[in-house]
């Protein structure tokens, strides 16, 4: 089922649950690992897909068509995958640089997890940047989202990614070498 | 034929072949390590490396079969939430309210309309004195309202001016006070 059949069989009250039913289906993956590189544990990736679709569900009457219909979900996960960290770090009373050193041993300690150590390194390092550059690198790297999507999601212009890109490869790379 | 020559002789200037346009210091110096970087992260190892594309991440066996039930159920028993305006109590308290406040009015405002004095006893230079002198009024009110605006300004200037510094001193942060807008 398209996009635009979904959409358009999401405003027919008798096919709402099933149009909905396919936009999970469709997205839910995709979705998932995109929330779990954000908050690497595999129960709060669970409770945030969940949370994301909820709101999708309830804003869909609303969407406007203005973006695609994946930029749009991608956006509501990246808001709900980010919120639940600032949520963490809040109920914990813990600074941000806390709540990153948990998602880091995590990684190392955590269930869920099968990688080698190279893979391990590299996630390691993407929690070493910016908020804003270890989200672009996660679409452009892991997803192969296109800039002009990725600009779509963040809201932001698409020079200020490719900068945003070209930096967190290059601190990537220099963590690489000297760990 | 005449216009075209004048065109022409007009774009001759040569003042006109130069833009207008301009670039910060060092912008071009800049410029080539910028695109030196682009290209270097285009072809960087990373990117080619099709082990390290691989996400250390597992789920339970079974999860994404399980997932849309899961997300159906939680959506069935999310309470129903009613924007505070709709609600019906909400609603009537407001109308109470209102005619609390209207009554009120009715009652304790002095009665001064134009329709229940009786002006058979004033000269027509009187009148036109008051009704400029009322209007004298009204000017100053609207005075203070365009200074109560300058204030208002003042604050909102106040307290957004931090955001603004913090914006300026590091741009990453717009992202964060953007970012919650879909």
């Amino acid at each position: 089922m398209e996009d635009k059949e979904i959409l358009q069989a999401f405003k027919v009250s008798s096919d709402k649950g099933f149009a909905f039913k396919k936009l999970v289906q469709e997205y839910q993956e995709r979705i998932y690992w995109h929330i779990r590189k954000i908050v690497i544990s595999h129960d709060d990736a669970d409770d945030v897909v969940q949370e994301t679709f909820i709101k999708v569900y309830k804003n869909l009457d609303s969407f406007r068509e203005a973006s695609q219909l994946f930029t749009w979900i991608y956006r509501i996960a990246t808001n709900e995958a980010l919120n639940h960290l600032k949520k963490k770090q809040r109920k914990q009373a813990i600074s941000i640089n806390d709540v990153y050193q948990e998602l880091e041993n995590h990684l190392t300690q955590g269930v869920q997890i099968d990688g080698d150590e190279i893979q391990i390194k590299l996630q390691k390092a993407l929690l070493k940047l910016p908020e804003k550059q270890r989200l672009v690198f996660n679409m452009r790297y892991f997803d192969d989202l296109k800039y002009d999507d990725i600009a779509e999601i963040t809201g932001t212009s698409v020079g200020a990614l490719k900068a945003s890109y070209h930096l967190a490869v290059k601190k990537i790379e220099e963590y690489l070498e000297s760990n | 034929m005449k216009n075209s020559n004048h065109d022409s002789n007009s774009l001759n200037d040569k003042r006109l072949r130069k833009h207008p346009f301009t670039v910060e210091d060092n912008y071009f110096n800049e410029l080539t390590d910028n695109i030196m970087n682009a290209v270097d992260a285009e072809e960087s190892d990373l990117k080619y490396n099709l082990h390290l594309r691989k996400s250390p991440f597992t789920t339970p066996n079974g999860y994404f079969e399980q997932l849309s039930n899961k997300i159906e159920g939680a959506i069935k028993q999310e309470p129903k939430s009613i924007p505070l305006y709709q609600q019906t109590w909400v609603r009537l308290a407001s109308v109470a309210a209102s005619a609390i406040i209207l009554a009120t009015l009715y009652f304790t405002l002095p009665k001064t309309g134009v329709n229940n004095v009786n002006l058979d006893g004033f000269s027509d230079e009187a009148i036109i004195e008051f009704l400029e002198s009322e209007n004298a009024l009204v000017d100053e009110l609207l005075v203070n309202l365009d200074e109560i605006d300058s204030i208002l300004d003042v604050i909102y200037e106040d307290e957004t001016g931090v955001f603004v510094d913090a914006i300026q001193e590091n741009p990453e942060l717009e992202y964060d006070f953007e970012y919650f807008e879909y």
